[in-house]
């Protein structure tokens, strides 16, 4: 059974981590030998003073492939967040089967409206009925639930966030090839503006990269490399900044 | 510092990481703040350099961010 898994509203303002939440659950799911957990990713939400975020509102969410019985899943999560949530958060958890859901896109709708408005509890749970999708809250005000909603819809839309964690390259001063990327587990390497790069050309890439999610793969995102970080990373492109995933 | 601007909401931080004088205006709040935390890893932007851009503490908004220890070191914090 592969299912899509969300969590979101997990930490406060001097504790915890959601994306590091996200981590447990699916290392502990792997541990269970329950099935497997694919990379986490991060999906920034709308960001407006009338929405009750703590710092910068995103979803976590991942992909499992399990073989336990649902209800057995949705209880072992639970527990963890109610158990590692941070005090005074309001965590919710989302847990789909995308081969269930007639229509995709009601669901990926959800997800690019809650980028867009503010979106209330009442609205989720009716979309989770309606769908019929596990939403549940775990503690304060429980408005955890529409972002672990809306993280399922947009993981599912295959083109939103970026992948949780770093990635290391193997390379010679920091520059390697399209290839070592892609033998890395990075599906793709482009530039912003879409151009994807071939798997000879060299990149500058540092010692370490992170990927965003485009057309449901892992992709790294590169630029002209104008100015050489040092003499010898004289590649012709570079990994784009870090502050470029603020877009993502 | 231009950037902090009093609004409805509370003092603001008004600006952008593509920008060179607001990245400047950050990195030097931060210096001079007591409660500057950085954020986890895949909240961060800077790669440990000291900003409030990767303060556990700022708060996103739609064209900058708010201070949830209210700008501290600053005349806004009084």
């Amino acid at each position: 059974m592969d299912l899509l898994i969300a969590i979101d509203d997990t930490d406060s303002i001097e504790e915890g981590a959601t994306g590091q939440l996200a981590q447990h659950i699916a290392k502990r799911i792997d541990q269970r030998g329950w099935g497997r957990c694919g990379a986490i990713t991060r999906h920034q939400l709308l960001l407006a003073p009338e929405v009750p975020y703590t710092s910068h509102n995103s979803s976590m969410c991942f992909p499992a492939s399990v073989h336990v019985p649902r209800s057995e899943l949705i209880a072992f999560c639970s527990e963890i967040l109610k158990a590692c949530s941070a005090a005074g958060s309001d965590p919710g958890l989302c847990i789909v089967c995308p081969e269930e859901l007639q229509d995709h896109e009601v669901l990926i709708g959800y997800g690019k409206a809650t980028k867009q408005r503010v979106m209330t509890k009442e609205e989720a749970y009716q979309l989770a009925e309606d769908l019929g999708l596990h939403l549940s809250e775990h503690g304060g005000n429980g408005q955890g639930i529409i972002g672990a909603l809306a993280g399922t819809g947009l993981r599912l839309s295959g083109n939103d966030g970026r992948f949780c964690g770093k990635c290391t390259i193997p390379s010679s001063h920091g520059i390697t090839t399209v290839t070592q990327i892609h033998a890395a587990g990075i599906d793709r390497v482009q530039t912003l503006e879409g151009h994807h790069l071939g798997v000879a050309e060299p990149v500058f890439v540092g010692e370490w990269v992170k990927t965003v999610l485009l057309d449901n793969q892992s992709v790294l995102l590169v630029e002209p490399n104008a100015r050489p970080e040092r003499p010898s990373s004289d590649a012709p492109w570079k990994a784009c900044e870090r502050k470029i995933f603020m877009n993502y | 510092m231009h950037q902090l601007q009093k609004t409805a909401l509370g003092t603001i931080f008004l600006g952008s990481v593509e920008t060179e004088a607001d990245l400047e205006a950050a990195a030097n709040l931060a210096t001079h703040c007591h409660e500057y935390q950085e954020d986890v890893e895949d909240e961060a932007y800077f790669n440990g350099s000291k900003t409030c851009f990767d303060c556990r503490f700022r708060r996103w908004l739609s064209g900058g961010f708010s201070c949830l220890k209210n700008f501290p070191g600053t005349s806004h914090n009084k």
